[in-house]
């Protein structure tokens, strides 16, 4: 078709190869993400034609969830915030000399995630979008409660530390001005604080810093897997596959209808996958020690989530997340407005960019893969180099997001904090997603009570937001009659 | 030994010309000479962020050494202005910002810093707020949505990309003075809101024109009125607040503005001040001004500071009254 005749040409190859080769390793460095990536390069675009400019841009942020899961893995440190989740079985597999396996079937669920959002959004973008863009506050809270009651079926130990956790994260995300009413919460008078806490240094504080933490436990030659343990292979094995099929194909929808939601985005497919497949498992006691299911999924969920991303802006010219609006911004400096004439007036540009996923894609799957061999290597190297070019990769990536000093304090903070309630038992998991959650769960609520001048009927006369809330109770029923979490589950140390 | 002792002694002669050298270039050398970095307290993609983008690019004409812009998003722009005051006053640093910060926002806030220490180098766009409705719904003039409102009090609902900030003072202003009684419903940035009115779950929403000017070519949003002093150009058909009795809220809109540090050498401030004004009037600038949807051109100092003024005196009571008022 001629969007892939388009997108095969040389220059718009080049900057696909360009653009996915940035974006990979823009995924791999903690903090960092594609919205950083895309704003500097947003500079060079502007002799480019707007395809070339689009090509370029689509493949830092796709490529972006490809190379997040790396760190993640490795290092208990997540590359992307959409990756938090894949460090909870994928770390774990790579200390059971897995990492190949758990590194390969990242980046093999990410490929036919990303191929399958991307078909997904050439086949029915337009109708999704009809759908989605009736969405309002009412709907928004009631998928965040439906959220929420997923995410404390995620840990492994206990529920109601869980929900501590969740608790806790909920309070920090209140921290900062108030957007319904333009008031400080919590900011004790300092002006950092006025915009709240930043997500990627409190998610690398309580992951990387604190698994760092807990490495310097032990002498500083060890390494994180004994170097005469063997690396069982570089590549994940047939019964991987098997067992990872479902998980891909079901990350792969759910991460593409997460993404079309705007607010959604990929860091709430990831968690989805996770918590959807830990339900349907046959092992679900097994999730949090390194089963590879906990990999696969929310993998691909988050790839196919870029994909379905893509659409409210395409197709209406709503952006959906904070780099969308990045996008639209670019198209717009090139004097192309998005939106419902977008199809119609900029057809080739559309097809050239779908063309330029799929190629994308294959690149991407090319480009990690014969990485991974690497990536294991590093592994190997003893704790008293690895642990403090970690912590450097942490405090690097914490400044990166806004260029600014306090966020490294917060990662500081919370990684001491993230040591803490570790040795105690209690998972970090939770507090990261819930504050992840919580402002849009908040602002919604209060957005829809003023719509409905305080009335709590909007949220059953509403046919979505009440479906998903009757879900969202269904689900919360289920939980509270399965009964107690497994007895005699180890903490996590 | 010895002859480590030599090198030691060559790098540091080296070592010593080289600071001699730029210091005797840092006198004599034009400014600039190394690039300037233009903050910015929005972020990436924002109305803000684009226009310093757009002005950065076409400077790279003019300039020697690139403009580079730099995102600091955070509590209003204060995060930014305060990197401002703290950056040596050399013509290095040059902030982004809006007459609405000095307006409203540092009322909002116990800022780090003495605002007086900032200095507006001039204005180079300003927001051109309008009022909006869903573009298939039932409300097609001005006229009907007043109506409506003043036998529905409370019943409309105006989506606003934030609180207490220039579109929020225009949405009290016109609601009042045409004596209907609407609810403020605030979003988080501009794409929310509009998104909230085309969605239907907001009646009307009030911004400005460039983040809402492609739904409005598409027909998914309808303006019915334009909070400016006379007619958009590119909205012809659509009155003025003026026009329908309702007040001039024209000069509510911000302006755009670049700011440096109030001690900065005048001969610099000037320099600065040109380039800037000559990258304003280029035509590559102005046509990417026009593709946003932006309203673009020169404001001298003597204009901004009465923006401010103005703007100020407006919206003290209503933040008092919104008990957004701090200092």
């Amino acid at each position: 078709m001629a969007g892939l005749e388009a997108a095969l040409q040389p220059i718009n190859f080049f900057y696909c190869f360009i653009g996915t080769l940035l974006g990979t390793l823009l995924g791999v460095l903690p903090g960092i993400g594609p919205l950083a990536g895309i704003a500097l390069l947003l500079p060079l675009t502007y002799g480019l034609t707007p395809t070339a400019a689009m090509i370029l841009l689509a493949g830092v942020y796709y490529g972006c969830q490809y190379g997040g899961s790396t760190t993640s893995i490795l290092m208990n440190v997540p590359g992307e915030v959409s990756s938090i989740v894949t460090c909870l079985d994928g770390n774990k597999m790579a200390k059971q000399g897995r990492a190949g396996a758990a590194l390969g079937i990242a980046a093999f669920g990410s490929f036919i995630a990303g191929t399958g959002g991307v078909v997904g959004l050439m086949l029915i973008s337009v109708p999704v979008a009809k759908v989605t863009v009736k969405f309002g506050p009412p709907e928004f809270f009631s998928l965040m409660v439906l959220a929420i009651v997923i995410l404390t079926s995620i840990s492994r130990g206990s529920t109601a530390k869980a929900m501590i956790m969740a608790v806790l994260g909920f309070i920090l995300s209140f921290i900062g001005i108030d957007p319904v009413s333009g008031r400080e919460r919590l900011t004790f008078g300092s002006i950092q604080l006025t915009s709240g806490i930043e997500l990627s240094s409190l998610a690398i504080g309580l992951f990387g810093v604190s698994e760092m933490l807990i490495n310097m436990e032990e002498s500083i030659e060890t390494t994180a897997i004994q170097l005469k343990q063997k690396i069982k292979g570089y590549l994940p094995t047939l019964k991987d596959w098997r067992m990872s099929a479902g998980p891909i194909t079901r990350g792969t929808i759910v991460g593409f209808v997460t993404g079309t939601i705007p607010g959604g985005g990929a860091i709430v497919a990831s968690f989805v996958s996770y918590a959807l497949e830990k339900r349907l498992s046959k092992h679900p006691e097994k999730f949090g020690t390194g089963t590879i299911e906990g990999v696969a999924g929310p993998e691909s969920a988050n790839n196919s989530a870029t994909s379905g991303a893509f659409i409210p802006l395409l197709t209406m010219g709503i952006p959906s997340n904070v780099i969308m609006a990045l996008l639209l911004g670019a198209l717009m400096i090139h004097g192309i407005r998005p939106g419902p004439l977008f199809l119609v007036e900029h057809k080739d540009i559309f097809w050239a960019v779908i063309g330029s996923m799929y190629i994308g894609n294959v690149m991407l799957l090319v480009l990690n893969l014969p990485l991974i061999p690497l990536w294991v290597q590093l592994l190997k190297v003893p704790n008293r180099i690895l642990l403090p070019t970690i912590l450097l990769i942490c405090v690097i990536g914490s400044y990166s997001v806004n260029n600014n000093v306090f966020d490294i304090l917060v990662m500081a903070l919370a990684g001491i904090a993230g040591y803490v309630l570790r040795k105690s038992g209690y998972e970090v998991a939770p507090l990261c997603l819930a504050f992840v959650l919580g402002p849009t769960m908040e602002n919604s609520f209060r957005q829809a009570l003023i719509m409905s001048d305080g009335s709590f009927s909007i949220f059953v006369t509403r046919p979505i937001a009440a479906v998903t809330l009757a879900f969202a109770a269904l689900a919360l029923g289920v939980l509270a009659i399965k009964g107690r979490k497994i007895p005699g589950v180890q903490l996590d140390t | 030994m010895k002859t480590k002792g030599k090198i030691v002694g060559v790098l540091m002669v080296i070592f010593l010309l080289h600071f001699a050298a730029s210091g005797v270039s840092g006198k004599d050398a034009p400014f600039p000479e190394k690039e300037i970095r233009l903050l910015c307290g929005y972020s990436p993609g924002s109305v803000s962020d684009l226009n310093a983008r757009s002005i950065a690019k076409v400077a790279s004409k003019y300039l020697k050494k690139p403009i580079v812009v730099v995102n600091m998003p955070g509590a209003a722009a204060t995060i930014a202005a305060n990197e401002l005051v703290r950056s040596p006053g050399d013509g290095y640093t040059v902030i982004t910002i809006t007459t609405g910060y000095f307006a409203y926002t540092i009322h909002q806030q116990k800022v780090p810093f003495d605002p007086a220490l900032i200095k507006p180098l001039l204005g180079y766009w300003q927001y051109s707020h309008i009022l909006f409705a869903k573009g298939d719904g039932p409300f097609r003039t001005a006229k009907e949505l007043v109506d409506f409102g003043r036998k529905h009090p409370d019943a409309i609902k105006y989506a606003l990309p934030a609180r207490g900030t220039g579109p929020h003072l225009m949405g009290i202003e016109f609601f009042r003075n045409a004596q209907v009684k609407a609810v403020d419903l605030p979003f988080k940035g501009s794409g929310e809101n509009a998104q909230a009115v085309i969605g239907g779950n907001a009646i009307v929403g009030v911004d400005d024109f460039a983040p809402v000017k492609h739904y409005i070519k598409a027909g998914s949003l309808r303006a019915l009125v334009a909070f400016l002093d006379k007619r958009h150009k590119d909205l012809p058909d659509v009155p003025t607040s003026g026009e329908l009795g309702y007040g001039n809220l024209g000069s509510l809109n911000a302006y755009g503005i670049l700011c440096i540090r109030k001690d900065t050498p005048p001969d610099r401030a000037k320099k600065l001040h040109d380039i800037f004004r000559k990258v304003i009037e280029d035509q590559e600038f102005t046509k990417t001004c026009d593709d946003l949807g932006q309203r673009c051109g020169y404001a001298d100092t003597d204009v901004v500071e009465q923006n401010i003024r103005k703007q100020e005196k407006l919206s003290m009571p209503v933040l008092k009254e919104l008990k957004l008022f701090v200092r």
